[in-house]
């Protein structure tokens, strides 16, 4: 009862995303067929079944139009469609494919519904629908919430399915032997006598045959590809530096650009002298664009060099110039006005905080860079015909929308030529770069601008993570944990991100408290409240968005309660699990890390527990304490995905998510001064090197009824295990990210 | 190229790399009279010795038996080992299958590029484990300059020669990529060792 008047309270971020789109949200926008895209250029010949799959007589092609930003989604999404159609790899090329509606995420707008995701009552169920359907009515495609598996997974098999069946059809149709007497495999449809027909033979009878929608999906104990090991498709490019990210692209006649923009975010240019600028070899012109001033020059060091070499005087930043005043900021949001959302209100807390002895602690996060590694960049070329883009981005659609904006093009006359990326981390879900290469080609028509961003200017003009702060309350009666009462304030990422695509948002935002207010625990009295401090600085998601904060206070404050319990961290917590799946994930990691065993001296153990996009993750960090510093040994991983599509590609992620979480952990923070973020390179805001990784065990368990992405979860848990196991070896207890302030690491 | 060829090059880099010390950037040695410095002018030189070998520039890779050099000072926001992990090796200049050259090699002018690997001497290396500053007071160091046990058993003047000689230290007072020289200048420095060195090496705590 409790949940349903809470919900009826709420309205939803992406909800009213909708209504200033104006968007009429009925039965028939729902239900309509989008129109398939690969239509548009079919040349005689050749067939397409649906949005993803393309057949000529000379090869096949498959489309995954999620963004790879080295997540190896472009594999797994080819490898959905080849296990349905029969295709082994090898025998397929793949493509990002053009922006459309048809590519909408079904499973973006789950996240935004205000349910646990443990939580599969009817209206959790029924809302997270709806919230799928307004996707398919917006057309948001996008690549974003460790959503692309979930979005993925029935929808690619289907269109492998559909293909399949077609093509089973067309060789009925061209050799007259029945349907039922036909079977697929290796790309050819089989005949009873053992014959052959390629698909790409079979594409010219394909494309005059409807096609057949009636199919059924291959039983998972029939799978030959998903679920066993695969060799990612861009791996042999990348290994032998092959590949093409955007950054290694050209274009004929291109310009190359670099940009000097307003490190304070206020675009404001107060007086600027580019004298000097232009005089230097290469430089051929300086523009003025939108937030500061781009150099065109013949090549991209030059073009750097000249932004350096102009003198700027920029206005003063729309947000606290020193760090101190952001959190004053978050200090005085601790207030009723200002109240986001009482996300967890169980048992009675103020009670039991009155009865029993409190236990208090203060929390912090810091604002930390997305740091990429390969620098924003982005091609543009703009005729009076139309608009061509070269760069990766996870928001086709909109990038689409914000080009023909600038340019005055119809939308449609925006091509966009999707890349694989270095990376993202949430840096690539924002248009600026886009936007500034954009007005820099709409100067020069008809000359291809080529912008890249210096490392400098990448870390200047990022939109880090927003910062945290929490305040915990809490008490303990017989060895146990009774009471956490957790207040979190910061800024609204989604608001501060949606507000920059031109959506403004209203509600509650719940990314600012996830990891936090989602954790199954059925703890007796349990509160988590939320304030929305007032936008400082512009943040956007960063991996994980809102759980690598609140997931570090919500479990480091629950370890704090069960040490003052007495209780053992890793039983406690199990015993607090109110959710199946997710205890089983804890249990796992205590089977795997041998929990409870002899250790070295001066080592210590953490453990942690953080749901974030739907997936429980518990994570156990060995440490020990040397007299250089806090070595890290070892890291054991457990977590439940539903179902795990590429075993080795799914422990890649993980590793890489957990050496993220503790790297960030430990040394990274944004600071401002002056308005400016104070670290321009990865030296003041360093990565984990490898002679400080960890080794780390992973398990991905497969109880859960939804499937899930791995991307972002493995993240959160990372910096409060790390932070247990710290408190269990040296007794000192951290409570601010980064760690390094506070001891050495080795 | 072929090994002869790359040998060829590096001497001859290495030879232009001594003619630019040799013609601009030499220190006179010129030590005052025996006698004409007191205890009190002796031990101010030495504080001024002091600021530089613990300064920054001097002391990261003046460091002893952990093989690590550091990386401190207003370039990055906290002390900490140098972070790649470098272990300098018994030659001290790298651990002998990544050595220190490999990225601060020579390159004609500075590399003026914040934080990328400085590029000046063609044998980039850490101070003998004897010399390990890093961390220490002025008395500390002070003994152990003056300690021909771990000062190579060098005079004073040797000690001024030495200063001449070394293409790094050189650099220390011209580091560029922003990077904060270390203070006074390589002639202040040198006349500062000689005069702590007439008024007999004084230290503090003597």
């Amino acid at each position: 009862m409790g949940r349903l008047r809470t919900i009826a309270r709420r309205t939803f971020l992406i909800g009213s995303v909708a209504v200033v789109g104006g968007v009429a949200f009925g039965t028939y926008l729902v239900r309509r067929d989008i129109p398939n895209p690969l239509e548009d250029d079919l040349a005689s010949g050749e067939a397409t079944f649906n949005p993803w799959v393309k057949i000529d007589q000379d090869k096949i092609t498959l489309i995954t139009p999620h963004a790879d930003k080295g997540q190896g989604v472009a594999s797994t999404q080819a490898a959905l469609i080849a296990e349905e159609m029969d295709l082994e790899f090898g025998q397929f090329e793949i493509s990002f494919g053009t922006p459309s509606p048809a590519y909408w995420n079904t499973a973006m707008g789950a996240e935004t519904a205000p349910f646990m995701a443990t939580d599969e009552s009817f209206t959790a169920e029924t809302t997270r629908a709806m919230m799928g359907n307004l996707m398919k009515v917006i057309g948001l495609q996008g690549t974003g919430g460790s959503s692309s598996m979930p979005d993925s997974f029935d929808k690619l098999r289907m269109a492998g399915a559909v293909a399949r069946e077609t093509l089973k059809h067309a060789a009925s149709q061209e050799t007259g032997v029945a349907i039922a007497e036909l079977n697929t495999e290796g790309g050819a449809v089989i005949l009873p006598d053992g014959t052959r027909i390629p698909y790409t033979a079979l594409a010219a009878t394909a494309a005059g045959i409807e096609p057949v929608q009636d199919v059924t999906l291959r039983d998972p104990s029939t799978w030959r590809l998903l679920g066993k090991p695969m060799q990612r498709l861009d791996i042999i490019a990348k290994s032998t530096g092959t590949l093409n990210y955007g950054i290694d692209l050209s274009v004929d006649g291109m310009v190359h650009a670099a940009v000097r923009l307003d490190p304070c975010r206020n675009g404001q240019i107060v007086n600027y002298d580019a004298t000097a600028a232009k005089a230097m070899r290469g430089v051929t012109d300086v523009v003025e664009i939108t937030g500061g001033l781009a150099v065109l020059a013949d090549n991209t060091w030059r073009a750097m060099q000249a932004a350096n070499a102009i003198d700027v005087t920029w206005g003063a930043p729309p947000y606290p110039a020193e760090m101190d005043g952001h959190w004053q900021a978050l200090e005085a949001s601790f207030s009723p006005e200002l109240l986001d959302s009482t996300w967890r209100d169980e048992g009675d807390v103020e009670s039991a905080i009155a009865a029993e002895d409190v236990i208090e602690a203060e929390y912090r996060s810091p604002y930390v860079a997305h740091a990429p590694l390969e620098p924003l960049n982005a091609i543009v070329r703009v005729t009076d015909d139309g608009v061509e883009v070269w760069s990766g981005h996870q928001m086709p659609r909109q990038l689409q929308t914000v080009v023909a904006g600038i340019t005055g093009h119809a939308e449609g006359q925006v091509t966009f030529h999707n890349q694989f990326m270095g990376g993202s981390f949430g840096h690539r879900l924002e248009l600026d770069y886009i936007k500034q290469a954009t007005e820099i080609a709409n100067q020069m028509r008809g000359t291809p601008i080529k912008l890249t961003y210096s490392r400098e200017e990448d870390f200047a003009q990022d939109f880090p993570r927003h910062i945290a702060m929490g305040r915990a309350r809490g008490t303990v009666a017989d060895g146990q944990v009774n009471t956490l009462d957790l207040s979190l304030a910061a800024p609204s990422v989604i608001a501060s991100q949606m507000g920059r695509l031109g959506f403004p948002v209203a509600g509650p935002d719940s990314q600012l408290a996830a990891g936090a207010w989602n954790n199954p625990y059925g703890i007796p009295n349990y509160r988590m409240t939320a304030y929305r401090a007032p936008e400082l600085a512009p943040t956007s998601s960063w991996r994980a968005v809102g759980a690598p904060a609140a997931g570090f206070f919500f479990d480091s404050f629950l370890d704090e309660l069960i040490h003052q319990a007495g209780a053992d961290p890793m039983e406690e917590r199990i015993r607090l699990m109110d959710h199946d799946v997710s205890r089983k994930v804890l249990e796992a990691v205590a089977d795997m890390s041998s929990w409870g065993g002899e250790l070295g001296p001066n080592q210590g153990r953490g453990v942690a527990f953080v749901e974030s996009f739907g997936v429980p993750v518990a994570e156990v960090v060995e440490v020990t304490a040397t007299d250089a510093g806090i070595r890290l040994d070892k890291v054991w991983v457990a977590c439940d995905v539903g179902r795990v599509l590429d075993p080795v590609n799914f422990e890649n992620l993980v590793q890489g998510g957990v050496i993220f979480g503790l790297g960030h952990a430990i040394n990274s923070e944004i600071t401002y001064a002056g308005g400016m973020a104070e670290q321009s390179n990865y030296h003041a805001h360093e990565a984990m090197r490898m002679y400080q990784a960890p080794e780390i065990f992973v398990k991905g368990l497969e109880n859960g009824a939804h499937i899930r992405g791995i991307g972002e979860p493995p993240v959160p848990a990372a910096a409060p295990a790390l932070a247990n196991a710290i408190f269990a070896a040296t007794g000192e207890r951290l409570r601010e990210m980064p760690f390094h302030k506070f001891m050495d690491f080795v | 190229m072929t090994r002869f060829l790359k040998v060829l090059a590096v001497g001859m880099m290495a030879s232009l790399a001594t003619l630019a010390i040799a013609d601009e950037e030499a220190a006179v040695i010129d030590p005052p009279a025996a006698g004409s410095v007191s205890i009190t002018e002796g031990l101010a030189a030495f504080d001024r010795v002091y600021e530089v070998t613990s300064h920054p520039r001097c002391a990261n890779c003046h460091v002893g038996a952990s093989d690590r050099p550091m990386w401190s000072g207003p370039s990055y926001d906290r002390t900490r080992p140098h972070g790649m992990n470098v272990q300098a090796g018994e030659s001290r200049i790298g651990a002998e299958t990544m050595l220190c050259s490999t990225c601060h090699a020579y390159r004609e002018g500075l590399n003026d590029v914040p934080h990328a690997a400085p590029q000046v001497a063609m044998n980039w290396q850490l101070a003998p484990i004897e010399a390990d500053w890093f961390g220490r007071t002025s008395d500390e160091i002070c003994t152990q300059l003056r300690d021909p046990q771990r000062n190579g058993g060098r005079t004073m003047v040797e000690l001024a020669e030495h200063l001449n000689h070394d293409l790094i230290l050189h650099w220390a007072w011209n580091p560029g990529g922003g990077r904060e020289p270390a203070p006074y200048s390589l002639q202040q420095h040198v006349d500062d060792l000689l005069i702590w060195g007439v008024a007999g090496f004084p230290c503090a705590s003597d």
